[in-house]
Protein backbone atom coordinates (compact mmCIF):
# COMPACT_ATOMS: atom_id res chain seq x y z
CA UNK A 1 0.00 0.00 0.00
CA UNK A 2 1.35 3.73 -0.47
CA UNK A 3 1.77 5.43 2.89
CA UNK A 4 -0.78 8.50 3.15
CA UNK A 5 -3.36 9.75 6.14
CA UNK A 6 -6.96 11.22 5.99
CA UNK A 7 -8.66 13.05 8.85
CA UNK A 8 -12.16 14.64 8.44
CA UNK A 9 -15.17 15.08 10.61
CA UNK A 10 -19.05 13.78 10.19
CA UNK A 11 -21.96 14.60 11.10
CA UNK A 12 -23.98 13.37 13.99
CA UNK A 13 -26.41 11.27 11.68
CA UNK A 14 -26.99 8.34 10.56
CA UNK A 15 -26.62 9.46 6.69
CA UNK A 16 -22.97 9.90 7.28
CA UNK A 17 -22.40 6.39 7.22
CA UNK A 18 -22.75 6.26 3.65
CA UNK A 19 -19.92 9.03 3.60
CA UNK A 20 -17.69 7.13 5.83
CA UNK A 21 -18.01 4.07 2.75
CA UNK A 22 -17.66 6.47 -0.09
CA UNK A 23 -14.72 8.15 2.04
CA UNK A 24 -12.92 4.87 2.94
CA UNK A 25 -13.29 3.26 -0.66
CA UNK A 26 -12.06 6.66 -2.43
CA UNK A 27 -8.91 5.98 0.72
CA UNK A 28 -8.49 2.77 -0.56
CA UNK A 29 -7.97 3.79 -4.36
CA UNK A 30 -5.72 6.37 -3.75
CA UNK A 31 -3.47 4.07 -1.31
CA UNK A 32 -3.96 1.29 -3.30
CA UNK A 33 -5.61 -1.27 -0.23
CA UNK A 34 -6.99 -4.31 -1.31
CA UNK A 35 -10.23 -4.77 -1.85
CA UNK A 36 -11.32 -7.04 1.27
CA UNK A 37 -9.47 -5.04 3.27
CA UNK A 38 -11.82 -1.89 2.26
CA UNK A 39 -14.77 -3.57 2.64
CA UNK A 40 -13.87 -5.06 5.88
CA UNK A 41 -13.01 -1.11 7.33
CA UNK A 42 -15.87 0.44 5.94
CA UNK A 43 -18.00 -2.35 7.47
CA UNK A 44 -16.21 -1.82 10.81
CA UNK A 45 -16.53 2.12 10.77
CA UNK A 46 -20.25 1.77 9.46
CA UNK A 47 -20.97 -0.26 12.60
CA UNK A 48 -19.40 2.25 14.97
CA UNK A 49 -20.55 5.37 13.62
CA UNK A 50 -23.71 3.80 13.45
CA UNK A 51 -23.58 2.96 17.28
CA UNK A 52 -22.20 6.63 18.26
CA UNK A 53 -24.91 8.01 16.47
CA UNK A 54 -27.90 5.70 17.81
CA UNK A 55 -26.27 6.16 21.05
CA UNK A 56 -25.92 9.90 21.07
CA UNK A 57 -29.27 10.12 21.10
CA UNK A 58 -30.24 9.18 24.84
CA UNK A 59 -27.40 11.19 25.86
CA UNK A 60 -26.88 14.64 27.49
CA UNK A 61 -24.95 16.23 26.54
CA UNK A 62 -25.45 14.41 22.80
CA UNK A 63 -22.32 14.00 20.67
CA UNK A 64 -21.89 17.18 18.84
CA UNK A 65 -19.20 15.91 16.44
CA UNK A 66 -17.14 12.65 15.17
CA UNK A 67 -13.80 12.48 13.75
CA UNK A 68 -12.28 10.44 11.43
CA UNK A 69 -8.93 9.34 10.85
CA UNK A 70 -7.38 6.80 8.09
CA UNK A 71 -3.58 5.83 7.66
CA UNK A 72 -1.86 3.64 6.33
CA UNK A 73 1.79 2.47 6.08
CA UNK A 74 3.10 0.03 3.53
CA UNK A 75 1.99 -3.17 5.77
CA UNK A 76 -0.85 -2.02 7.75
CA UNK A 77 -3.68 0.39 7.68
CA UNK A 78 -5.43 1.99 11.17
CA UNK A 79 -8.73 3.63 11.39
CA UNK A 80 -9.68 6.01 14.67
CA UNK A 81 -13.13 7.38 15.31
CA UNK A 82 -13.66 9.96 18.17
CA UNK A 83 -16.16 11.58 19.20
CA UNK A 84 -17.22 14.27 22.15
CA UNK A 85 -20.00 12.14 23.82
CA UNK A 86 -20.09 10.97 27.02
CA UNK A 87 -17.87 7.55 27.78
CA UNK A 88 -19.49 4.82 25.88
CA UNK A 89 -17.17 1.60 25.24
CA UNK A 90 -18.76 -0.59 22.69
CA UNK A 91 -16.29 -3.49 23.47
CA UNK A 92 -18.36 -3.85 26.85
CA UNK A 93 -21.40 -4.75 24.92
CA UNK A 94 -22.04 -8.32 25.51
CA UNK A 95 -20.69 -10.73 23.05
CA UNK A 96 -23.21 -12.60 20.66
CA UNK A 97 -23.61 -16.52 21.14
CA UNK A 98 -22.72 -17.20 17.46
CA UNK A 99 -22.96 -20.87 18.03
CA UNK A 100 -26.73 -20.82 18.91
CA UNK A 101 -29.15 -22.79 16.70
CA UNK A 102 -31.14 -20.00 15.06
CA UNK A 103 -34.13 -19.84 17.12
CA UNK A 104 -31.93 -19.15 20.08
CA UNK A 105 -29.92 -16.32 18.05
CA UNK A 106 -30.26 -12.58 18.98
CA UNK A 107 -30.33 -10.25 16.66
CA UNK A 108 -28.50 -7.26 18.77
CA UNK A 109 -24.95 -6.83 19.03
CA UNK A 110 -24.04 -8.29 15.66
CA UNK A 111 -22.35 -5.24 14.73
CA UNK A 112 -19.86 -4.88 17.42
CA UNK A 113 -18.63 -8.56 17.23
CA UNK A 114 -18.16 -8.11 13.63
CA UNK A 115 -15.71 -5.08 14.10
CA UNK A 116 -13.75 -7.06 17.23
CA UNK A 117 -13.42 -10.40 14.61
CA UNK A 118 -13.04 -8.48 11.16
CA UNK A 119 -10.11 -6.15 12.62
CA UNK A 120 -7.04 -7.22 13.96
CA UNK A 121 -6.85 -4.48 16.92
CA UNK A 122 -9.45 -2.81 18.49
CA UNK A 123 -8.46 -0.56 21.16
CA UNK A 124 -10.68 1.88 22.96
CA UNK A 125 -9.91 4.97 25.68
CA UNK A 126 -11.45 7.85 27.01
CA UNK A 127 -9.12 10.89 26.16
CA UNK A 128 -10.53 13.93 28.14
CA UNK A 129 -13.87 14.60 26.87
CA UNK A 130 -13.80 12.38 24.03
CA UNK A 131 -14.22 8.80 23.40
CA UNK A 132 -11.26 6.97 21.01
CA UNK A 133 -11.35 4.08 19.13
CA UNK A 134 -8.62 3.07 17.24
CA UNK A 135 -8.75 -0.18 14.76
CA UNK A 136 -6.18 -1.50 13.00
CA UNK A 137 -5.67 -4.49 9.93
CA UNK A 138 -2.46 -5.88 8.85
CA UNK A 139 -2.51 -6.22 4.84
CA UNK A 140 -0.90 -9.23 3.47
CA UNK A 141 -2.36 -9.52 -0.08
CA UNK A 142 -1.28 -8.31 -3.19
CA UNK A 143 -3.26 -4.91 -3.83
CA UNK A 144 -5.84 -4.35 -6.01
CA UNK A 145 -4.12 -2.07 -8.31
CA UNK B 1 -30.40 -1.58 -2.73
CA UNK B 2 -32.83 -3.03 -4.69
CA UNK B 3 -35.13 -6.39 -4.41
CA UNK B 4 -36.86 -8.08 -7.33
CA UNK B 5 -38.98 -10.94 -6.64
CA UNK B 6 -40.61 -13.87 -8.42
CA UNK B 7 -42.87 -16.60 -7.27
CA UNK B 8 -42.31 -19.91 -8.43
CA UNK B 9 -44.39 -23.29 -7.65
CA UNK B 10 -42.32 -24.69 -5.05
CA UNK B 11 -40.14 -21.37 -3.41
CA UNK B 12 -40.29 -17.56 -3.81
CA UNK B 13 -37.17 -16.51 -5.28
CA UNK B 14 -36.13 -13.01 -4.27
CA UNK B 15 -32.84 -10.94 -5.77
CA UNK B 16 -31.22 -8.77 -3.32
CA UNK B 17 -28.92 -6.36 -5.07
CA UNK B 18 -26.43 -3.36 -4.18
CA UNK B 19 -25.51 -2.15 -0.54
CA UNK B 20 -27.69 -2.92 2.74
CA UNK B 21 -26.73 -0.47 5.14
CA UNK B 22 -28.62 1.18 8.15
CA UNK B 23 -30.58 3.22 5.80
CA UNK B 24 -31.28 0.46 3.83
CA UNK B 25 -32.59 -2.47 6.15
CA UNK B 26 -35.82 -1.45 7.07
CA UNK B 27 -36.95 -1.16 3.50
CA UNK B 28 -35.59 -4.60 3.19
CA UNK B 29 -37.29 -6.14 6.47
CA UNK B 30 -40.53 -4.77 5.15
CA UNK B 31 -40.10 -6.55 1.35
CA UNK B 32 -38.43 -9.37 2.70
CA UNK B 33 -41.40 -9.59 5.09
CA UNK B 34 -43.84 -9.42 2.88
CA UNK B 35 -42.53 -12.37 1.33
CA UNK B 36 -41.78 -14.28 4.11
CA UNK B 37 -45.68 -14.04 4.63
CA UNK B 38 -46.91 -15.16 0.80
CA UNK B 39 -44.08 -17.96 0.82
CA UNK B 40 -45.78 -21.39 1.54
CA UNK B 41 -42.50 -23.60 2.03
CA UNK B 42 -39.33 -21.61 1.08
CA UNK B 43 -37.35 -18.15 -0.04
CA UNK B 44 -34.48 -18.23 -1.45
CA UNK B 45 -32.36 -15.06 -1.10
CA UNK B 46 -29.83 -14.65 -4.50
CA UNK B 47 -26.93 -12.58 -2.98
CA UNK B 48 -24.99 -12.89 -6.20
CA UNK B 49 -25.31 -8.84 -6.98
CA UNK B 50 -25.01 -7.95 -3.04
CA UNK B 51 -22.15 -5.90 -2.44
CA UNK B 52 -22.17 -4.80 0.72
CA UNK B 53 -24.23 -5.90 4.06
CA UNK B 54 -23.45 -4.31 7.61
CA UNK B 55 -25.69 -5.76 10.76
CA UNK B 56 -28.37 -3.73 10.20
CA UNK B 57 -29.28 -6.37 7.04
CA UNK B 58 -27.70 -9.21 8.51
CA UNK B 59 -30.49 -8.67 11.68
CA UNK B 60 -33.41 -8.73 8.95
CA UNK B 61 -32.28 -12.42 7.64
CA UNK B 62 -31.98 -13.77 11.11
CA UNK B 63 -35.31 -12.34 11.86
CA UNK B 64 -36.69 -13.88 8.45
CA UNK B 65 -35.00 -16.82 8.50
CA UNK B 66 -36.54 -17.10 12.68
CA UNK B 67 -39.65 -16.46 11.11
CA UNK B 68 -40.14 -18.62 8.27
CA UNK B 69 -38.45 -21.91 9.86
CA UNK B 70 -41.62 -20.86 12.88
CA UNK B 71 -43.50 -21.45 10.41
CA UNK B 72 -42.23 -24.63 8.90
CA UNK B 73 -41.10 -22.72 5.95
CA UNK B 74 -37.21 -22.21 5.05
CA UNK B 75 -35.14 -19.24 4.34
CA UNK B 76 -32.17 -20.13 2.01
CA UNK B 77 -29.01 -17.99 0.75
CA UNK B 78 -27.30 -18.11 -2.64
CA UNK B 79 -24.46 -16.84 -4.54
CA UNK B 80 -22.72 -14.88 -1.41
CA UNK B 81 -19.68 -13.11 -2.97
CA UNK B 82 -16.26 -13.65 -1.21
CA UNK B 83 -16.61 -10.86 1.14
CA UNK B 84 -20.80 -11.18 1.87
CA UNK B 85 -19.49 -15.03 3.46
CA UNK B 86 -16.55 -14.09 5.33
CA UNK B 87 -19.35 -11.86 7.09
CA UNK B 88 -22.03 -14.59 7.26
CA UNK B 89 -18.99 -16.88 8.74
CA UNK B 90 -17.80 -14.62 11.57
CA UNK B 91 -21.18 -14.01 12.75
CA UNK B 92 -21.73 -17.82 12.55
CA UNK B 93 -24.66 -17.09 10.02
CA UNK B 94 -22.85 -20.56 8.03
CA UNK B 95 -24.16 -22.46 10.44
CA UNK B 96 -27.80 -21.82 11.41
CA UNK B 97 -28.77 -20.40 8.02
CA UNK B 98 -29.50 -22.90 4.54
CA UNK B 99 -26.39 -21.06 2.36
CA UNK B 100 -26.10 -22.60 -1.86
CA UNK B 101 -23.26 -21.62 -3.91
CA UNK B 102 -25.12 -20.60 -6.19
CA UNK B 103 -28.72 -20.14 -7.83
CA UNK B 104 -29.06 -23.12 -9.98
CA UNK B 105 -27.26 -25.42 -7.11
CA UNK B 106 -30.20 -24.06 -4.72
CA UNK B 107 -33.21 -24.46 -6.86
CA UNK B 108 -31.58 -28.35 -7.83
CA UNK B 109 -31.16 -28.99 -3.75
CA UNK B 110 -34.56 -27.13 -2.56
CA UNK B 111 -36.88 -28.99 -5.06
CA UNK B 112 -39.43 -31.02 -3.50
CA UNK B 113 -38.91 -34.82 -3.38
CA UNK B 114 -41.23 -35.70 -5.64
CA UNK B 115 -39.72 -33.23 -8.34
CA UNK B 116 -35.81 -34.99 -7.43
CA UNK B 117 -37.17 -38.51 -7.74
CA UNK B 118 -39.17 -37.37 -11.43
Amino acid sequence: MRPGSLSTKLNVHLRETELVGKIVREFGQWHDVPEQTVFLVKLSLDELVTNIVVHSAGQVPCVREIVLRLTTNQHELWAEVEDDGCAFNPLDLPIPDVAAPLQDRSPGGLGIHLVRSLMDRVNYKRVGQRNLLVLSKKVTQPSAA
Amino acid sequence: MTLDSEILPDLTLAKLSGQVDTLTATELEMKLGDLAEVTRRALLVDCSDLTYINSAGLRVFLIVAKKLETAGGLCAFCGLTPNVRLVFETIGFDRILKLYENRAVALEQMAPPQAQAA
